[in-house]
């Protein structure tokens, strides 16, 4: 019984290493941020030209428009993370971006390790160079949850449209949260970055930061801080604001590039901390503006 | 060290192959319950203090029950288990008590008991522990109608090294399942590589690392959702998705788990006892617990229902110990007390459906038995949202959302659910079709095979065992 099964699992094995580069992306899709960033982060380490700028951060600077960046700029951008995860990848890796960009407002997340890992490990990337099928992309619950993306969706209307009468249910615009569940979010968001964080800590990450971006910038990267606006009534809570003196005192303006995204007094964001498209647009054509004015 | 990662492996496989050279057979326990240390101590090392700290109470008043005199057995037996509780409740429930007695850490008490960490799988080797004292006990009594085998022998060296590996045995340190003395200790024999039960082995592996890499450590990226506030922006469908899939996922994780251990230990000789039994096909709470964590579930009868009076007196009696019970065991699993809330649930749902088999006699049909399973699912399911949300006004708000939310589906969110609660379903439905047709289990290395090639192709990012924590 194991031998027939090993070899049952290396025909499978095999077969879906041919199958795979032919199969129809129609029903291609990557489920959930945690595969996102896992994704991400292999097509940084496999497929990202040497000449790319880099943006580092997490949910916040995720929300930078890749279309408004281009083809030159790479996100390491990690919701759930922080920067330090983009910025090990980048050093396990060796890779020298021409100008990479630190998002400075979660500091406080460490590295994901499990994700950084994944990413550089030396046996992981060789198998991933030999076949597709061991990279996140090539999954085959990839195509399985695209194919019930598709059909979940599909009944549901169908079932919509039943109830309706048979009249086809109104496509709905997205809609801004509810009064109700925005007044939560905002009370969770207050309590978290109400917190000020340990000085030993705050002071051990940016020293450990500093050393990142003196080994770059040692060779040749340029780098430059950023921080994403959040709502106006939470950028001055403890955790922000510790956060910021203290790059402030250990990355001095004189002395490091900073890149101010200043974008007025009015901007908006969906859930006190993310900007909406419109905000985030903008903030995309400071750093692309920066970094051609860096060139 | 999580059995997913790569220095278990590498800590298994350089075991394995000491263990079994001829010429180190007589050191087989000491290499085992070497590895055992190690496993332990791998991410905290300072732990296993505390795990020679109970070994060492478990000994030696097992022993001094064993071999002492006759007047003063009773003695160690309370002893002995009231040193392991109190272990356990100092180490488990002090910042429990903590907040509900001294309101957080607030003075110099409350702020130590909160300031103690909790050692990981303490529940399980204290629960091992109390099991070794008790039938220790009881087997010295001259009306002892369990008929436990001799665990002690007359050198407290050679009770020392077997209790060790008993105590630390790593398939089982940190989650389980729960070994009873009476099932360890006459296993503790010299092993041979010919003797290992490689088919037992296999399938326990595949199957336990399947339902862990593949269905629970990736259904954990969704349920990663029934998070508040997260969950408030989701629609009724979504959140009920979710609920389902967390369902799913602690099963597999926990189940996973299980069948991982029991794989473990053959290849060490050692057999464990089952823990799950498809459990999601019950048709009463009762069956639920007859399947569910069965190491727990007659740990807790043996040691605390039958001692309290069982049913043996009266119908009131039996529905307040199972009560009891249940209560403590839902504390057992953490020390909060949303997780006595949740044991309260299901000792009131055994008393009611006790005092409901007095008057309703349902008839036979398999069409009543599907309605019955699919009921005692969706209870058992809906309690769940208990261990995932420890605080009860987020329970309350997840409820709430899951009734007046207007927000549109996730449909991406549920086809990841669905994906990987399918296989589960698959599972289940294998379990049925073999009982029915005995024939596919000529089929079985296909299973295996695809199985084995999904482990391979589609794992999830590793998560740390949901039981863990307990």
């Amino acid at each position: 019984m194991i031998k027939r099964t090993l070899i049952t699992t290396l025909v499978l094995v095999l077969g879906y290493h041919f199958i795979l580069p032919h199969l129809s992306r129609n029903y291609f899709w990557i489920p959930g941020q945690q595969r996102a960033n896992y994704l991400r982060a292999q097509q940084f380490v496999h497929d990202a030209p040497a000449s790319a700028n880099v943006v580092v951060g997490s949910s916040m600077s995720n929300e930078l428009n890749p279309e408004i960046l281009g083809p030159g700029f790479v996100k390491l951008t990690f919701p759930a993370g922080g920067s330090f995860t983009g910025l090990d990848i980048i050093h396990q890796t060796g890779k020298q971006p021409p100008v990479l960009f630190i998002e400075i407002n979660t500091l406080m997340r460490d590295t994901d390790k499990g994700l950084a890992d994944d990413a550089t490990s030396p046996w992981r990337r060789k198998l991933r160079d030999a076949s597709p099928v061991f990279k996140e992309e090539g999954r085959p619950s990839n195509y399985q949850v695209g194919f019930l993306n598709a059909w979940v969706g599909r009944i549901c209307h169908g079932v919509t449209k039943v109830l309706n009468g048979g009249k086809k249910a109104e496509p709905v615009a997205e809609q801004p949260m509810d009064a109700s569940v925005m007044e939560n979010v905002m009370k969770a968001n207050r309590e978290h970055l109400g917190k000020p964080p340990l000085e030993s800590d705050l002071a051990a990450r940016t020293k450990r930061l500093g050393e990142i971006v003196d080994a770059l910038t040692k060779a040749g990267t340029k780098c430059v801080f950023f921080e994403m606006p959040i709502d106006p009534t939470l950028m001055d809570l403890a955790e922000p604001l510790a956060v910021r003196n203290a790059m402030a005192s250990r990355f001095p303006q004189d002395r490091y590039t900073w890149l101010p995204l200043d974008l007025g007094t009015v901007y908006q964001t969906s859930d006190g901390i993310h900007l909406v498209k419109a905000d985030a647009d903008k903030a995309t054509l400071k750093i692309v503006e920066k970094a051609q004015n860096l060139k | 060290m999580l059995f997913t990662s790569l220095p278990f492996v590498i800590l298994v496989l350089v075991a394995f192959a000491i263990y079994y050279l001829p010429p180190l057979r007589r050191w087989q326990i000491p290499v085992l319950t070497a590895t055992s240390f190690l496993f332990y101590s791998w991410e905290v090392p300072v732990l296993v203090f505390l795990l020679i700290a109970s070994i060492l109470i478990n000994v030696w008043t097992s022993y001094k029950i064993a071999t002492g005199r006759k007047s003063s057995q009773k003695f160690w037996a309370i002893m002995g288990v009231a040193l392991n509780l109190g272990m356990l409740i100092l180490f488990k429930y002090g910042p429990l008590v903590a907040k509900t007695l001294f309101g957080g850490d607030h003075g110099s008490v409350g702020h130590f008991l909160v300031s103690i960490p909790l050692p990981i799988g303490i529940s399980f080797f204290t629960f091992q522990g109390i099991s070794l004292v008790v039938e220790v006990f009881r087997s010295k009594q001259p009306d002892d109608p369990f008929g436990y085998p001799e665990m002690v022998p007359d050198s407290f060296m050679e009770h020392l090294k077997n209790t060790m590996l008993f105590k630390s045995f790593f398939p089982s340190l940190v989650a389980g399942p729960i070994i009873k003395a009476h099932e360890f200790y006459p296993q503790i024999v010299p092993k041979r590589f010919s003797e290992i039960s490689w088919d037992v082995a296999f399938r326990a592996l595949v199957t336990g690392y399947f339902l862990k890499m593949v269905c629970a450590d990736n259904l954990k990226d969704s349920t990663f959702w029934i998070e508040f506030p997260y969950f408030l922006k989701e629609s009724p469908l979504t959140l009920a998705a979710l609920l389902f899939g967390y369902s799913m996922q602690i099963f597999s994780d926990f189940a996973g788990y299980s069948l991982i251990a029991i794989g473990l230990a053959a290849l060490f000789g050692y057999t464990l006892p089952q823990n799950f039994n498809y459990p999601y096909i019950s048709r009463s709470f009762t069956e639920f617990w007859q399947r569910w964590h069965i190491s727990l579930s007659t740990w807790l009868r043996e040691y605390l229902y039958i001692p309290l009076g069982g049913n043996r007196k009266g119908n009131v009696r039996t529905y307040i110990n199972l009560f009891i019970v249940m209560f403590l065991g839902g504390l057992w699993h953490g020390a909060a007390w949303s997780y006595a809330v949740w044991g309260s649930f299901h000792g009131l749902a055994l008393a009611a459906e006790r005092f409901g088999k007095n008057f309703i006699k349902l008839p036979k049909h398999w069409l009543i038995g599907v309605v019955q399973a699919l009921l005692v699912f969706s209870f058992v399911t809906l309690a769940w949202l208990l261990f995932k949300l420890p605080k009860f006004e987020h329970v309350i708000a997840y409820l709430n959302t899951m009734v007046h939310s207007r927000a549109e589906s996730n449909f991406t969110l549920i086809a990841h659910v669905l994906t990987y609660s399918i296989p589960v379903i698959c599972y289940y439905g294998w379990y049925l079709l073999k009982q029915r047709w005995d024939k596919v289990r000529r089929y079985e290395f296909l299973l295996f095979g695809i199985l084995l090639a999904a482990i391979i192709l589609d794992s999830g990012t590793t998560g740390t065992f949901i039981y863990f924590q307990f």
